[in-house]
């Protein structure tokens, strides 16, 4: 069940070096021969590794006993929990995900006790079990376990208890759990992603705010479209996702509470404001204004207030994006004649150019794990990158006609972007791609999609 | 000796292969690690000689894994074809394991 990715390819060494007290003295050899070994210089010897996904075998969740929940009983939960998990571990790109379906059932007694025996001749590298039950107060309990089926260890158990309808919560809390053990990264499967959603003509576009899940369960509709909306972000709590909006000449920054569902403006102006972007601590939001073509970018409280302006070069200066420190800004600027990004400290001061490569660079942001800044590069076409923050070690993960505007998953590991096809007819859809440049595949979405802000880790 | 390294080699390297994981920088790790084998070609133990190399802010997430999958395909591997009555001289033997982005 293995799948062969073709694009990129690992190779892994071996080298081998006799440990000094093992050893024993070479044989002399007659003139010319080479030595039968050489204990300091050990040739390196070098095996083409290929980016197999690691098999992985999800069975059902057992049950004690079926009972009904407000989603249905716990024995059909433990079968739409393992597909959940299953799901979240295919879509990570590092997987390839065997059953639930097609598996034989397993008991109770079977999820702490794995007969590795009877998986064995399956291939795989890892066992998830797990069981699911119900209280009287109606909340799921749901067990979570992953096993080495080679060497017939635990590596992982986790328990986690929701209310029935998060059933779908729990699952991903557990492909987290398995995908955090075996690939080392932080989990991200428990994260929202707020996008906008775009329908009708292109000279008569209706664009929407929406919130899902991170697999596109639970998708909503936030704004009615009255008011184009754009490049929405997610508070760093959850609570509240800010966005530009533009309705006729006026321009707002908005905060939306997802609890109630209300709103409030941050900031309005007959001048185009965007790019809202959340300081880490959640107290500030950065923003973009243009005024007689002049656009730089400003901090105001999240409260409201009078901005402060941070950037004051002239040209176009926007799309700030905090370091997870909140000690500097990237972003993007034509200062220097043409679109490039800069660095400065979270009050203006000390700013820097980091690119110097060709063509141009827009919609710098930081990654969540700090190392590196994923960006659009414009040249020729629009292509997905990252880089170091300091520039450097510049690699392109994306190469179609028009990838844009990069966002992090929680664990800096998957950049979600949008990808928009050529032609009158072009769509604009969501496409996430692993930041090693493998795993390009699209995030599906019940109409066309730009804009993708994924959210932190569900607190 | 070549003979056993090369034995050796061919047992773990289709484990490592398997095992290495992915990551932006994972190809700097380098780890080495000392295994003890028993007469019969089992593995009495395994332990890591000297620091992993490599490290940058990138493959952090892969540290303790590149080294704890290291261990496994040692493991793995057992038990090793090897011979006997030469148990002395690859009763103890060290090995480096690193990737590298083809």
């Amino acid at each position: 069940m293995k799948k062969r990715l073709s694009f990129l390819v690992l190779s892994a060494a071996v080298i081998l070096t006799p440990l000094a007290h093992a050893q024993t003295a070479p044989t002399a050899q007659p003139s010319g021969d080479a030595p039968t070994w050489a204990p300091a210089e050990s040739p390196e010897v070098v095996a083409t590794v290929r980016n197999d996904r690691t098999s992985i075998i999800v069975t059902s969740f057992a049950t004690p006993q079926s009972q009904d929940t407000a989603a249905g009983s716990t024995s059909a939960l433990g079968t739409q929990i393992a597909q959940v998990i299953a799901a979240d571990l295919e879509r990570a790109g590092l997987y390839a995900p065997v059953g639930p379906g097609g598996l034989r059932p397993v008991g109770m007694a079977e999820v702490t006790a794995p007969q590795f025996d009877s998986w064995r001749n399956r291939n795989a590298e890892n066992l998830v079990q797990g069981f699911v039950r119900t209280d009287a107060a109606g909340n799921l309990t749901v067990g979570c376990y992953l096993y080495d089926i080679e060497l017939g260890t635990e590596l992982a158990r986790n328990g986690f208890v929701v209310q029935a309808r998060d059933w779908r919560r729990a699952a991903h809390r557990c492909a987290d759990a398995v995908y955090s053990r075996l690939s080392g990264e932080a989990p991200f499967f428990d994260s929202r992603i707020a996008y906008i959603a775009e329908t009708g003509p292109k000279n008569a576009r209706v664009k929407r705010l929406a919130i899902m899940d991170s697999d596109g369960a639970n998708h909503r509709f936030i704004t009615n479209g009255q008011a184009i909306a754009i490049t929405p972000r997610y508070s760093p709590d959850y609570r509240q996702i800010a966005y530009s909006s533009w309705a006729g000449s006026r321009s707002r920054v908005y905060v939306y509470d997802i609890a109630s569902g209300s709103q409030r403006v941050v900031y309005e102006s007959n001048n185009p404001t965007f790019a809202p972007r959340w300081s880490p601590d959640g107290r500030f939001l950065l923003f973009s204004m243009g005024q007689t073509g002049n656009t730089d970018i400003y901090r105001i409280p999240v409260a409201g207030g009078t901005p402060r302006r941070l950037t004051d070069a002239p040209g176009i200066d926007v799309g700030g994006s905090f370091s997870p420190d909140g000690t500097k800004i990237v972003f993007e600027s034509d200062r220097s004649g043409s679109q490039q990004l800069y660095i400065m400290n979270a009050d203006g001061s000390d700013q820097r150019r980091i690119t110097f490569g060709g063509g141009r660079y827009a919609t710098p942001e930081w990654s969540p794990r700090g190392d590196l800044i994923a960006f659009t590069r414009i040249q020729g076409n629009f292509r997905i990158g990252v880089m170091s923050p300091s520039g450097g070690g510049e690699r392109l993960l994306t190469n179609s006609w028009q990838d844009e505007a990069p966002t992090w998953a929680p664990n800096g590991r998957i950049i979600q972007f949008f990808r928009t096809s050529q032609g009158r007819n072009g769509r604009s859809q969501i496409f996430q791609v692993d930041v090693t440049g493998v795993n390009l595949r699209r995030v599906p979405t019940p109409v066309d999609a730009s804009d993708p802000a994924w959210g932190p880790v569900l607190p | 000796m070549q003979s056993f390294r090369a034995a050796i080699d061919g047992e773990i390297r289709p484990h490592w292969e398997r095992n290495v994981p992915s990551g932006v920088d994972v190809e700097r790790l380098r780890v080495t690690l000392e295994i003890t084998f028993n007469r019969d070609g089992s593995v009495a133990s395994v332990r890591q000689v000297g620091e992993l190399a490599g490290k940058t802010e990138s493959n952090q997430p892969q540290q303790a894994l590149f080294v704890e999958r290291a261990i496994r395909s040692v493991r793995q591997a057992a038990p090793y074809r090897l011979p006997a009555e030469h148990f002395d001289q690859w009763r103890v033997m060290r090995q480096t394991f690193s990737a590298r982005r083809g």
